[in-house]
Formats: structure tokens, sequence, C-alpha cells
């Protein structure tokens, strides 16, 4: 059930009137949250619920450890009881993981080098897998890091793992700041409610308007690269660019604004990205909830930037390599990382400690920082988007060499229509603006601008398009 | 909070009613345009496809793509046809230059509204069955 389908609505304005008329307490609201969630992920595929439940019940179980039983020290191998209960449940989530979404990439791998002949497994890849399994082990290490207090709770326990909304694309959750939501009793607040739903509307336009309809542009060229001009290749580059910001960003309001609508708050995910200065800037605004796993769950722990330069550059390197093979089994996404680790670690070697004095002022010199980071990021996407390195180094190689006709399709015009709006609202929120229109001081203002959304997604929507692009991590 | 729960049905309400004026606006204004597009053209492929799709009623209707318009001379079979059978049939190319089955299901289905015709050719050749074929099928 895609979270823009009429089945969605439907089920969703039923969910929304049953848990704030009926749920009287905590406990009836987790646990009509808790069958929503399972319901909803079970109707990707049932068989991944015994994956989401085992992921979730081993780190509440953790959790629950951490409570009731004492820490010893240096129980075995010099590390105490509580250490190794987080090292085997972190484990045993990431092991769910690595079985179903890199098995077969690094069994090819190895049969590669060692040119033996190997039939890939036939596993299926569990729809946000992802997602729930950074989710589980934010819960697992702030416990031990006793940074949260863990909960003895079994539903709030399962439904921080498992919230609909977020589940299947995130955000990812934080647990020190999700937890404590599911244990306490939500209450009915009008105007987070109200906020909730032009943010699910503002994603639905964002999905359906944007991403969707410069994804048929995209697809289209993308699917023929042999035929298609450098021109071309470049204009379907930055069609994927935007494409994406749209796709993911449009997906995480819907889920931050139904989130909102159940009294929930997610973690915000997006904050105008394209607006970057530098790579440093973008990974502090793209995803942020994944940026904020690595950095509290890998960078941080590695030493983050209290070591050496050269053990700085490696950290970096790693985390980046890291974000590129979370994002898919592929050389494609591990480049892709790379490229932004690389990036990254160039302009903090050549801004040094300037790079933080960078404002936010507009100027020519801003401008060309904000381009070029652009232009680094939407090379980026090219090796994100194009899952074979012989065709991305052919688009790459058009895009530089060849110039030729710009292939025009009557659907990039309405994507272009889409842009418009989405930049000029994306611009009114970077510069500060005082033009409101869902937020106005104005009745009339607020209701026409609501109304002609629903119309205009109605209208341009892509309604009968695909899935999310983030759903495949 | 019960204002609150009342104030989220009136928001409600209040958007539906203003949907429903937007429908009829659009919808009224949508007619409008495609009256006006309609009407526009008085040659081209333009024009023909709006005749094709609006007003032609021929006993005798050729469908299919730039072939059928070169190759069936609407003239020769209604003196064919009228030679053999005495009786006057009103023929009509309804062929459309790099058009296939997608039009000409389109076109027929237009036209059977209209008036159901008493021969209708439609050309097929060789691409039909690679390119597109397998959408209308």
């Amino acid at each position: 059930m895609i979270v823009y389908s009429f089945k969605y609505i439907v089920a969703f304005f039923i969910l929304f009137w049953v848990y704030w008329l009926l749920c009287k307490n905590k406990n009836t609201q987790n646990a009509l949250l808790l069958v929503a969630s399972y319901v909803f992920y079970g109707l990707w595929d049932w068989r991944c619920l015994v994956l989401l439940f085992a992921t979730s019940i081993v780190a509440y179980g953790a959790g629950v450890y951490f409570k009731k039983v004492p820490d010893r020290e240096k129980t075995f191998l010099r590390k105490s009881a509580h250490w190794w209960v987080s090292f085997a449940s972190v484990t045993f989530s990431l092991a769910i993981l690595g079985y179903f979404k890199y098995a077969n990439f690094f069994l090819l791998s190895i049969s590669d080098l060692t040119g033996g002949g190997y039939e890939p497994l036939n596993i299926i890849l569990p729809v946000g897998i992802s997602f729930y399994t950074f989710s589980a082990i934010s819960y697992i290490v702030d416990c031990y890091q006793k940074k949260l207090e863990p909960t003895t709770d079994l539903m709030a326990g399962l439904l921080y793992t498992s919230f609909f909304p977020a589940i299947l694309s995130g955000p990812i959750h934080k647990a020190t700041n999700q937890l404590p939501q599911y244990l306490k009793k939500r209450e009915f607040d009008y105007n987070l409610v109200n906020q909730g739903f032009k943010d699910y509307l503002w994603g639905a336009f964002m999905k359906l308007c944007v991403a969707d309809r410069l994804g048929m542009y995209v697809d289209a060229v993308y699917g023929n690269i042999a035929n298609h001009s450098g021109t071309t290749m470049l204009v379907t580059s930055v069609a994927y660019t935007l494409q994406i910001y749209a796709d993911f960003a449009g997906y995480s309001l819907m889920a931050i604004g139904c989130g909102k609508m159940l009294g929930i708050k997610l973690q915000t995910n997006f904050n105008l990205p394209y607006f970057a200065k530098t790579i440093t800037e973008f990974w502090s605004k793209w995803h942020m909830s994944l940026t904020g796993w690595f950095k509290n769950y890998v960078y941080f722990p590695l030493g983050g930037n209290r070591v050496s330069k050269g053990r700085w550059i490696f950290n970096i390197m790693v985390v980046f390599l890291l974000s590129g093979l979370w994002h898919g089994a592929a050389y494609t996404f591990i480049i892709w990382g790379a490229i932004h680790g690389v990036a990254q670690v160039l302009e903090k070697l050549i801004y040094g400690k300037k790079i933080k004095e960078i404002n936010n002022k507009f100027s020519l010199a801003n401008i060309l920082r904000v381009l070029l980071t652009f232009a680094i990021v939407n090379l980026a996407w090219v090796f994100f988007r194009i899952p074979n390195l012989q065709d991305v180094f052919t688009v790459i190689g058009k895009m530089f060499t060849e110039r030729g006709s710009l292939f025009i399709e009557p659907t990039l015009f309405l994507a272009i229509i889409s842009l418009v709006i989405l930049a000029v609202k994306d611009s009114i929120d970077q510069f500060g603006a005082k033009v409101k229109l869902f937020n106005s001081k104005y009745t009339v203002v607020r209701y026409l601008s609501v109304s002609f959304l629903i119309a205009y997604i109605l209208l341009l929507g892509v309604l009968e398009g695909g899935q999310f692009i983030y759903f495949q991590f | 909070m019960k204002n609150g729960y009342l104030k989220i049905l009136v928001n409600i309400a209040i958007l539906l009613v203003i949907l429903v004026v937007l429908d009829i606006m659009v919808g009224f204004a949508g007619e409008k345009c495609m009256l006006w597009i309609n009407k526009a053209p008085h040659d081209g492929d333009a024009a023909l496809t709006n005749y094709d799709l609006n007003a032609a009623s021929p006993d005798v209707a050729i469908l299919g793509s730039s072939t059928a318009i070169c190759h069936y001379d609407p003239e020769i079979i209604h003196d064919s046809l009228y030679y053999y059978t005495g009786k006057e049939y009103d023929v009509f190319n309804m062929g459309m230059s790099a058009q296939r089955l997608a039009y000409e299901y389109c076109a027929l289905g237009s036209l059977v509204d209209r008036k159901v015709p008493k021969i209708v050719i439609i050309d097929v050749w060789a691409s039909y069955l690679s390119e597109g074929f397998q959408d209308i099928s």
C-alpha cells in the first residue's frame, strides 16, 4: 500500500479517528499503531514480518537486559556483560541485514575475483530493512551507553522500530528522540495535526508532480542511453538530481506529516540540500537522519576529527563508503559514496577551519559555491542511478564530448511547471521571505492554497506512478 | 479537544466544497478550451483528426496509418461498390499518418457511437505486430 494511494488515505482517515476518539490511554494508542504498522508492513510481503519482529524483539530484549541485570565488569575478554549483549544484538541485526541485502553482492564479488561460476541465492530484499535495522541499532547503542533509559514496555519497544509511516523509507529513528514519545499518552493537538496534513500534502506534491514527472523523462532517456545526445544526458542528469530530491524528501515529508497527525514527531530529514555551499553542508541537509546515524554510531566511535589528519581522512572515507554500501549492494553505490567522501576531504583540506565561517549571505562567491556543490552532487548521482559502470562512463563521456539536440517530451513541460512551484517555495524557505500561503494569517489564502494544491496534484500528478526510489534501500 | 475535532471536520467540509467548485470551474474551462481547440484547425492533420473523431460517419470506413491514406482511394472503392451493388455508399479514408492500432481503435469507437458502418477496412502491416501492437492487444 503506497502512502499516497486512495486505499492508504481511506485507511489512514479511519485510523486517525479511531486513534483519537477511542484510544484513551497510551497502551491502547500503542496497540492500535502497532497493529496498523504490522498490517501495513505485512501488506508488502507478510513473510518479512518475521524479520521485522525478530529485529525489534532482539533490540527490546537487549534493553530489558540492560535494565534488569546489573552490569558485571570484564566478564570475558575484558569486556563487560552489557557490552557482550549489545555486541550480540547489534551483530544479530546486522547479520539479518547483511544476509538479505548483501549476501549475493559479496558472493558474486568473490566469484568474480576467483573466477568461479556462482549462481545468486534466491533471496528477497525486505522493503525498508536498512531503515528499521538502523533504528534498532540506535536503540541498543543508546541504551548501552546510558543515553536512554531502556523500556520494559513491550508495545512501545516494538512500535519504536515499526511505526508505519517511517518503516519503509525513514526517517531513521534516533532512539533518544523517538522512544520517549511512545512512553506517554499522545494528546490531540489541532495545530500539530493541521501542520501534519500540510506536510503530507506538500510531500505528495513533491512526489507525484515533480519526482514522478521527471522520472518519466529520466527513465525514457536512461533506458536508451546509446541513442541520446550529450545535451540530453546533461539535462537528464540534472533531472534525476531533482527527481531523487523530490522523491525522497517528498516521502519523508509525507511520513513526517502522518506522524504529526498521530501526535508523533519524526525527525526532519531534508533541509533544502541543493542550496548547500559545500559537500559538508550538503550532508547536513540531505537525509539528515542517516547522516546523524553515521555520525553518532560510526564516525564518533572511530575518533571523529579528534585524531591525526590521516586517521581523520580515513574516518570520513569509511563513513561515506559505508553510506554508499548502505544504499545498495553494488559498486556504483560505493563509488557514489567515495565521490562524496573525497570531495568532503578535499574541501576540508582546502578550506580548513574557515569552512565553518562561510555565511549564508547572497553573494557571487556563495552562488559559485552552490553551483560547484550542485555539479559534484549531480555527477555523483549518475553513479547512483545507473547500475552498470560501463553505462555510467558512456553517459558521462557523452555529457562532456557530445552536443546534439535535446530530447523533448511533453511530460518535461509539466515537470518544469511543478519544479518552478517547488523552487519558489524552497527559495522562500531559504531566504526567509515573509510570503506565506499554507500558513498565511488570512484564512481565505490558507484554504485556497491548500485546495489549489490538492486540485493541482489531482490534475497534473502521476497518480498511477511507481514506488519511491528509497524503498529499495 | 472537542473543538479541535470539530475544526478538523469543518476544514474537511470547506476543502471539499472548494474542491467541488474548483472541479466544476476547471471542467467548464477545460470544455470551453477543447471546443475552441476543436474549432480552430481548418487544415492539416489536426483538422482531419478532429473530423475523424467528431464528425465522420461514412458507410465504408478505411482505417490505418499513412499507408492507408496513400493506398486506398475512396473514389475507386465507391465506384466499384456502385458497379457491383447498384447502391451509393459513402466511403471515407480515416487513415492518419504515423498512427497505429491505438488511434484506429479510438477512431472506430467514436465512429460506432455515431453510426455503425457497413464495411470497415483496417490496413494492417508487418510492423503493427512488432511495435505498439502489444500495448493495445
